[in-house]
């Protein structure tokens, strides 16, 4: 009896485990990233409401201060992409999961991050609107897909774009640097590209330095629909993504005392 | 759980630099193994290769015979604490000992938080302090707290003990004993501190320039080599002939190492000559060993 009892219990064990195991980097990485970003949202939002009213006792409000500080996030999510080669890999890997195992977790973590932090940004924008209204303020919108913060949809799409393609292209500018830097340096080339490519279709160039905010601003804001702006940005991500795979995919961790 | 290692032919470069260089290795399972080796010999390098941080440039490292790297069922069950340990440190905000705890008990299938709290309690580590804030003795002392907790069939430690002091490193000997009595798993330890740790090993690896020097059972190679003392011309008329590791005078008495067995026949001629005979400390063996080049010994003899 327990010569067969035994395999079955150990069978049902591994499967337990496996179970456990199953996208384990994207249910961690939810929690913790994709948790957060709604509260950093929200404190930048009171920051940015609060730097409004300061400005607002010497100053006509002309401008929505949410599309100013929004811009910041597309910087703070190439800076978690760079984390997630930098320090998230190595780290899950030395923990005894494998390079493919991660990548395929951070790639779906990559696309609902970015839709997390649009819809952060779509709500910050509704907000904002419903306060301007009340303080009589002018929520000025240039540059952008949407002219209104009710067209949702459209914030949504030219964030998530946005993000995804920073995020991107930050995970692959880290896995260069992390393999070498002469590799850091050859990747910069294309991330760099991929994120003019989509501020371009976005048609903002928001924060981007002068050269590259006169190239982004080659293309008229709302040229490109939401559809196509997305689908530029997937198959931009894409590309990214493929370029980050051969370095990431037997990477030597480090140690990290060293 | 009891996973045997095999290092076939086993190869890693770093561009012209040849850390390991066509080792061949067989770690029984359910053994606490002892890798030893001098500084730049190709421990960690191959430690990295045996745990999947790094693909061998040629060769291959196998566990139960399916190989290690990119197999996720393998990797699973392998936990790898290279010095102080890799874990949470740049992870800001949860970059503190908890979290450290918190991240093992996620990713590890075979997590025990019950003996991870024990662990911190006997380190005297506490769970709120920022990783970075802990002393060098007290990062390692979480380091084999996450290695001892990760309960990984295949655990190794290198070098983990580094600024830890006596009594905490005895901790960690006493705990890993009664912790793998209980639990049987694959242990190898790499370690400077051979004689510190020597009395925990079943086997003994000594590699040096990426080469395999000597593997063998450790009281096995204990009993394999004899320190001969007493008047220097009878120690020099006994070993002659020996395999002589090394020869020391003072005045009138000498002292010599021997590797090799020693017959009873062979302890009564030195018992009748006034000679004493004692135990080979490993560390001895190890710095003889280590010193000569690319002496191959297996199991206690040499080839």
């Amino acid at each position: 009896m327990n010569a067969t009892a035994e395999p079955s219990a150990s069978t049902a064990r591994a499967t337990d485990l496996a179970a456990s195991r199953r996208h384990v980097v994207l249910r961690h990485r939810l929690g913790i990233d994709g948790a957060g970003l709604p509260m950093l949202a929200a404190g930048l939002f009171v920051v940015t409401l609060a730097l409004t009213a300061v400005v607002s006792v010497r100053f006509d409000v002309r401008i929505s201060g949410w599309d100013v500080a929004a811009q910041v996030g597309r910087w703070f999510v190439g800076a978690v992409g760079v984390h997630l080669t930098a320090v998230y890999l190595p780290l899950y890997v030395t923990h005894g999961l494998t390079r493919r195992r991660v990548a395929g977790d951070a790639a779906i973590f990559a696309a609902l991050y970015a839709l997390i932090g649009a819809m952060c940004v779509a709500v910050g924008y509704a907000l904002e609107s419903f306060v301007y209204r009340l303080a009589g303020w002018q929520h000025g919108l240039d540059g952008h897909l949407f002219d209104s913060p009710a067209q949702a949809h459209l914030v949504v799409a030219e964030y998530g774009a946005a993000f995804l393609v920073y995020l991107a292209a930050g995970a692959l500018l880290d896995a260069g640097f992390y393999r070498s830097p002469a590799l850091g340096s050859a990747v910069l080339v294309p991330a760099i590209a991929a994120v003019v490519a989509v501020e371009a279709a976005i048609g903002a160039g928001v924060l981007l330095p002068p050269p590259l905010l006169h190239l982004a601003g080659l293309a008229d804001p709302g040229v490109l629909g939401p559809t196509a702006v997305l689908g530029t940005a997937v198959a931009l991500a894409a590309l990214l993504g493929g370029l980050t795979w051969p370095i990431v995919r037997d990477v030597p961790i480090r140690n990290q005392a060293a | 759980m009891t996973h045997t290692i095999e290092v076939r032919d086993l190869t890693v470069r770093y561009g012209d630099t040849v850390a390991v260089d066509g080792l061949d290795l067989r770690l029984a399972g359910g053994k606490i193994h002892g890798l030893l080796g001098r500084n730049g010999s190709g421990k960690t390098s191959l430690l990295s290769a045996i745990a999947a941080f790094r693909r061998a440039t040629s060769g291959e490292v196998l566990i139960d015979g399916r190989p290690v790297f990119e197999t996720p069922d393998v990797v699973a069950d392998i936990c790898f604490i290279r010095g102080a340990g890799d874990t949470v440190v740049n992870d800001w905000p949860d970059d503190k000992v908890k979290h450290a705890l918190s991240f093992a008990a996620t990713v590890r299938p075979h997590w025990d938080g019950a003996l991870a709290d024990e662990l911190l309690e006997r380190f005297e580590l506490p769970r709120a302090t920022r990783i970075g804030e802990l002393s060098r003795g007290q990062r390692s002392a979480l380091g084999i707290t996450l290695g001892l907790a990760s309960r990984a069939p295949v655990t190794v430690f290198d070098e983990s003990y580094l600024g830890m002091d006596a009594p905490s490193r005895y901790a960690f000997y006493d705990l890993l004993l009664a912790d793998v009595a209980e639990h049987p798993r694959t242990i190898v330890i790499s370690t400077h501190h051979i004689e510190e740790v020597a009395r925990i090993f079943e086997e003994v690896v000594i590699i040096d320039h990426g080469r395999l020097v000597l593997q063998g059972d450790a009281d096995e190679l204990r009993g394999k080599g004899a320190t001969v003392t007493g008047e220097a011309g009878a120690v020099e008329a006994f070993v002659t002939g020996r395999d002589v590791l090394e020869t020391r005078r003072l005045g009138p008495t000498g002292a010599a190492t021997v590797f090799g067995d020693l017959s009873e026949q062979d302890r009564r001629q030195a018992k009748q000559a006034g000679l004493e005979i004692g135990p080979v400390p490993l560390q001895d063996l190890f710095v003889h060993l280590t010193e000569s080049t690319h002496r191959v010994v297996r199991n206690g003899s040499p080839s």
